[in-house]
């Protein structure tokens, strides 16, 4: 799999996924006076990467890992036409099953760790719409199997191994998305011009990739202990969103 | 590599040994047959004291959540004999709240944790079993991260399937005027085995980005509290009474507060109001006082 | 995805106050006993349009779902159709089965056209308050949609738009393709819109009917690709994209 390029596409905010139309708490945050200027929407996205961002993108590698080696084998495309033995479809079963379970296990502790209904609600939305899209983009048998309703870095996390991504670059566009979204945005929501809402998401360079590294070593640990870097204004930005009428971003 | 049993515990050195004070205390309760009340009466069997983590048994006084004034409840009062922790120290503190009983937790004063003498990072370690039928109410007063300090506070509290719980936390970013410590705060509630709140603060000079607005701002005060109610009755749409604080349901038998404040006063003001309004047995409109109630 | 049993997904487009969320309310009351409909809504920044037509009563409510474009409401029906389809989906499965799903586009320019991944057909709305020389324009909606709805006709007077006019103006710019003008205070045009929905879906059910992009550009000049002097074309589906 040719994953630099497959890299460059997840990450791509063009990939038609849903995205778009969320702005990450930031329209909120701008609605409370929380952000004002450039440098507020600076600190808004250090503050979203190295908590919400990190957490997601650590999920994500591990739901990387959670997929069984023998079912990705087994669920290939090129192997699905010989499946020959029964021991061997057995076993298949087996590992989506398994794969199944612990996807599900890892949406629990999500949870857990996603205080706000809205931002679950949210998460299982986008969730099902970059796996609905990726079903169309690039049909693949371990997609089909996936459990319903899945919290996004989840999905990231399965799409990322079925396109041949390393576990570390998942994560990477994980956080790329964490800062990309709001800043992109903040254009339509700021008196900035695009210019320094790209120049803020250059200026954390090396703060993104320093939490891609911790997400990458900490979902590759034990599930049960990835932090849960708990961001409550972000918390609290999704809930009094939900309860504005007139508004440009889905959150 | 990190203890496995404190994985990725904040700062610690990597040997995860303690280089100041090491102290394990413990609290254990059971039921003791019918109370005056004509119900279960639970008593205090098993008191553990390690200088300077004293429990002691103590009774009621104002506001109890939940348990509000019950004479057969068992009532337990935290009281630390000494600063701390300091840089260095490991303290360990285990409840275990058998079947059925229930167990009042209190603190005497809140936790100043200071950096000591070497700089070293300190732990705060509490291990938490609630049996099948048994009720922990916990109220904690704040734990304050003096200048310097490198402080994890971690909270597991394994709750059997129909366990209640009240769980206050309280995370203090300095003393009055002090530019804040390092605190690392940790708070794990698990049901059954499975996840159910989750949280984790890494505040101060080593929590990148907390001082931020889609962190905490610049609120010097941070807090939670968790209920679980296995009877339900709990609220199932999040309340917020002002945009630094909201009641957020988790499911149909657990919700949580968050609320931030500008000092502890504000904090304990904002988290007073949520419970307030979630009302009875939770919570009560009181006049606000600073001794610890 | 198509097995031939999903509902009939009808687009309707058009700029911003043309009537869009009024015409789905026509379609609605008149077929509302035929069919099983379902609504999807595109909003810039409210959900005004789903409050629009649950307040109309001209459905049950549960069957009006807002979907919210993120500012973008033309990216939500051509360049990223997943919310949109996605809602559509979950719609077809909830009140399963259902025979028409109308997907209302956020109002946005002229140039907004649904892509054909989201809908089976589409309609574009414009109205004569907006001016009686815009249907001249042309432009895919207008050209190429495969209904033109000209509404609010009963307000030509007053607006000082020769409505005749500009139904043939819209008949020729769309070289035959059909144009309808439809007043909901005239009772005979709301039927008439009716009734081609009803000749779309017949269509759909029998397997005749065959989805038209109207493309996201105008038939458009190439000044200097032809020796005659530049010629008129559009560009397929499916034919690479090329800069002018």
């Amino acid at each position: 799999m040719r994953s630099r390029s497959a890299l460059l596409v997840l990450a791509d905010g063009r990939l038609p996924t849903g995205g778009y139309a969320h702005s990450a708490g930031l329209e909120q945050a701008i609605r409370q006076g929380w952000v004002t200027e450039i440098g507020g929407l600076r600190d808004f996205l250090r503050g979203r990467l190295h908590t919400t961002g990190l957490m997601n993108a650590a999920f994500a590698v591990a739901a990387w890992n959670a997929v069984d080696e023998f079912m990705l084998a087994e669920a290939a495309p090129a192997r699905s036409s010989n499946a020959e033995s029964t021991s061997e479809s057995t076993s298949g079963t087996a590992s989506t099953t398994s794969t199944a379970e612990a996807l599900l296990t890892l949406n629990a502790e999500l949870i857990a760790r996603t205080p706000s209904p809205a931002l679950r609600r949210i998460g299982a939305w986008l969730g099902t719409l970059m796996l609905r899209s990726m079903r169309s983009i690039h049909p693949h048998p371990l997609l089909e199997t996936l459990p319903k309703d899945l919290q996004q870095p989840l999905v990231y996390g399965a799409v990322g191994r079925v396109l041949g991504l390393s576990d570390a670059d998942t994560a990477a566009t994980i956080l790329h998305e964490a800062v990309t979204g709001p800043a992109t945005a903040a254009v339509k929501l700021m008196h900035i011009d695009p210019f320094q809402a790209h120049g803020a998401i250059i200026d954390l360079a090396a703060d993104l990739d320093e939490a891609a590294e911790r997400a990458t070593d900490f979902g590759r640990g034990d599930p049960a202990e990835i932090p849960a870097l708990s961001a409550p204004l972000s918390d609290f930005a999704a809930e009094l969103h939900e309860g504005d009428n007139v508004r440009l971003f889905a959150s | 590599m990190f203890d496995s049993s404190l994985p990725e515990t904040w700062a610690l050195n990597p040997t995860g040994s303690a280089s100041g004070m090491t102290c394990r205390a413990s609290v254990a309760t059971s039921t003791d047959g019918t109370g005056s009340s004509g119900r279960t009466r639970s008593r205090i069997d098993g008191l553990r004291r390690q200088a300077p983590l004293v429990p002691r048994p103590t009774g009621a006084s104002g506001f109890e959540p939940f348990v509000d004034g019950d004479p057969d409840i068992a009532r337990v009062a935290l009281t630390t004999a000494a600063a701390g922790p300091l840089g260095g120290d490991h303290y360990i503190f285990d409840v275990h709240v058998g079947a059925g009983s229930t167990l009042l937790l209190r603190e005497v004063s809140a936790t100043l944790v200071l950096p000591g003498a070497h700089g070293d990072p300190s732990l705060m370690h509490c291990r938490v079993t609630v049996e099948s039928g048994g009720t922990l109410i916990w109220v904690p007063e704040p734990v304050i991260a003096a200048q310097g300090c490198h402080h994890t506070h971690r909270v597991d509290i394994d709750l059997a399937e129909d366990a209640r719980l009240f769980y206050r936390e309280e995370l203090l970013l300095g003393r009055h005027g002090e530019e804040p410590g390092s605190l690392s705060s940790r708070l794990n509630v698990r049901r059954g085995g499975r996840a159910l709140s989750i949280q984790r603060f890494d505040l101060g000079p080593a929590g990148k980005g907390f001082d931020t607005p889609s962190v905490v701002g610049g609120a010097l005060g941070v807090g939670s509290v968790v209920i679980v109610e296995p009877d339900g009755g709990l609220p199932d749409a999040t309340a917020i009474a002002d945009p630094k604080s909201a009641l957020l349901p988790i499911d149909d038998t657990c919700v949580q507060v968050n609320s931030l404040g500008d000092d502890g006063l504000a904090l304990r003001k904002r988290l007073d109001a949520a419970l307030a309004a979630l009302g009875e047995p939770w919570g009560r409109e009181t006049g606000w006082s600073a001794v610890p109630r | 995805m198509s097995n031939g049993k999903r509902a009939l997904r009808l687009g309707i487009a058009g700029p911003v106050g043309t009537g869009k969320s009024s015409s789905i309310a026509n379609i609605c009351t008149a077929l509302a006993d035929e069919f099983r409909i379902g609504v999807i809504t595109n909003d810039i920044y409210t959900d005004e349009d789903a409050r629009f037509l649950k307040a109309a009563g001209v459905l049950p409510e549960e069957r009006i779902r807002a979907v919210e474009t993120g500012a973008c409401p033309h990216t939500a029906i051509r360049d990223d159709v997943s919310m949109n389809l996605l809602a559509v989906e979950g719609l077809e499965e909830d009140f399963d089965p259902l025979d028409i799903v109308l997907v209302e586009s956020g109002g946005d320019n002229l140039t907004a056209t649904f892509s054909p991944a989201l809908v089976d057909a589409q309609l574009f709305v414009l109205d004569v308050a907006g001016g009686g020389d815009v249907a001249r324009k042309g432009g895919p909606g207008i050209g190429r949609a495969d209904l033109l709805v000209i509404n609010k006709i009963d307000l030509g007077e007053h607006v000082d738009v020769d409505v005749e006019q500009m139904l043939a103006d819209a008949r020729e710019a769309r070289e035959g393709h059909p144009v309808l003008g439809v007043s909901r205070k005239i009772p005979e045009t709301v039927e008439a819109l009716a009734d081609w929905v009803r000749e779309v879906h017949a269509r759909f059910v029998k397997g005749d009917h065959t989805p038209v992009d109207p493309g996201p550009m105008a038939p458009h000049f190439h000044a200097d690709e032809d020796a005659e002097g530049g010629y008129m074309h559009t560009h397929g589906e499916g034919e690479a994209a090329h800069s002018h």
